[in-house]
């Protein structure tokens, strides 16, 4: 790989501005370019795809495809956006197939209502759920982290994943899934505090 | 600020100004239970990250052949 390939792909994945050199490696799918990005990502994305709830087998088949699909198109890649922006927007739509997902914002959730309940007219607590000891014994217990995670709807546990895990922005996140920043906020909330809830019922379960 | 305002904030990852920054900060401060629902959410967020570094490092070897074949099937793209 070029010295100058190796510093410029690294300033560029790492500052997130975008130089026309680089966008050029990329559209012309440069192979020490693919290589960097495939060696600064691929494993973001097979997290990124596990965090959405594919085995292993099948993050890799998503990740492959993600990939793939990569090269078809990296030719149209204009460089407005990051390159993680561009992948992870593959990955997600690559994810979508694969599940069959729809992807319609729910004017409600069914967790908003649960949540209501735990507030006074004045908006204060009313009593609070658990105890944190019982929390995280339920939580030393990664299978019910999994399967709490494997309950949530699928647009909600892909923006857990690529907030709270990946620490994208909310800009990229609202870019890769084509959602607007209000959308993005009650999807987290959603997200959280469904997952909490499921994790404290759980809980209830450990205690006993 | 009222306690339902701040489960709001703190789970919808909203931005805030200077003064609500404050608020909250004073309310985290002084409600014991909000203080509890916000170490709530930071457990859930270091319990689902360990979970996906414990499947990575556990899978690693796997990873990192997978890495190479991805490698392998690009540069042999047509």
């Amino acid at each position: 790989m070029s010295f100058q390939t190796k510093v410029m792909g690294k300033e560029y994945l790492h500052s997130g501005t975008s130089t026309n050199n680089f966008v050029n490696c990329v559209r012309m799918r440069r192979k020490e370019t693919i290589e960097i990005l495939v060696k600064e990502y691929n494993k973001q994305l097979v997290n990124t795809a596990l965090g959405l709830g594919f085995s292993m087998d099948v993050a890799f088949d998503v990740v492959q495809n993600t990939w793939c699909t990569f090269m078809d198109i990296a030719p149209r890649f204009e460089g407005r956006s990051h390159i993680r922006t561009f992948l992870f927007g593959i990955l997600y739509n690559k994810a979508k197939e694969m599940r069959k997902e729809q992807t319609r914002f729910d004017t409600f959730d069914p967790i908003e209502k649960v949540l209501e309940e735990r507030f006074d007219s004045a908006g204060n607590w009313l009593s609070y759920p658990t105890n944190p000891e019982s929390l995280l014994l339920a939580m030393e217990k990664m299978e019910m982290i999994e399967k709490c995670i494997g309950s949530l709807p699928f647009m909600q546990k892909t923006v857990f994943s690529l907030r709270q895990v990946q620490n994208l922005s909310s800009k990229e996140i609202c870019d890769i899934m084509d959602i607007t920043i209000s959308n993005l906020g009650v999807l987290l909330f959603r997200a959280k505090n469904r997952l909490r809830e499921c994790i404290i019922n759980n809980s209830k379960e450990v205690e006993k | 600020m009222v306690c339902k305002d701040v489960v709001t904030i703190l789970s919808s990852g909203q931005k805030l100004g200077w003064i609500k920054h404050i608020q909250l900060r004073m309310h985290l401060l002084l409600c014991k239970l909000c203080a509890r629902y916000a170490w709530d959410l930071k457990m859930l967020d270091k319990g689902y990250k360990e979970l996906l570094e414990n499947k990575i490092k556990t899978n690693e070897e796997m990873i990192n052949q997978f890495e190479r074949n991805v490698l392998e099937k690009l540069f042999n793209y047509r």
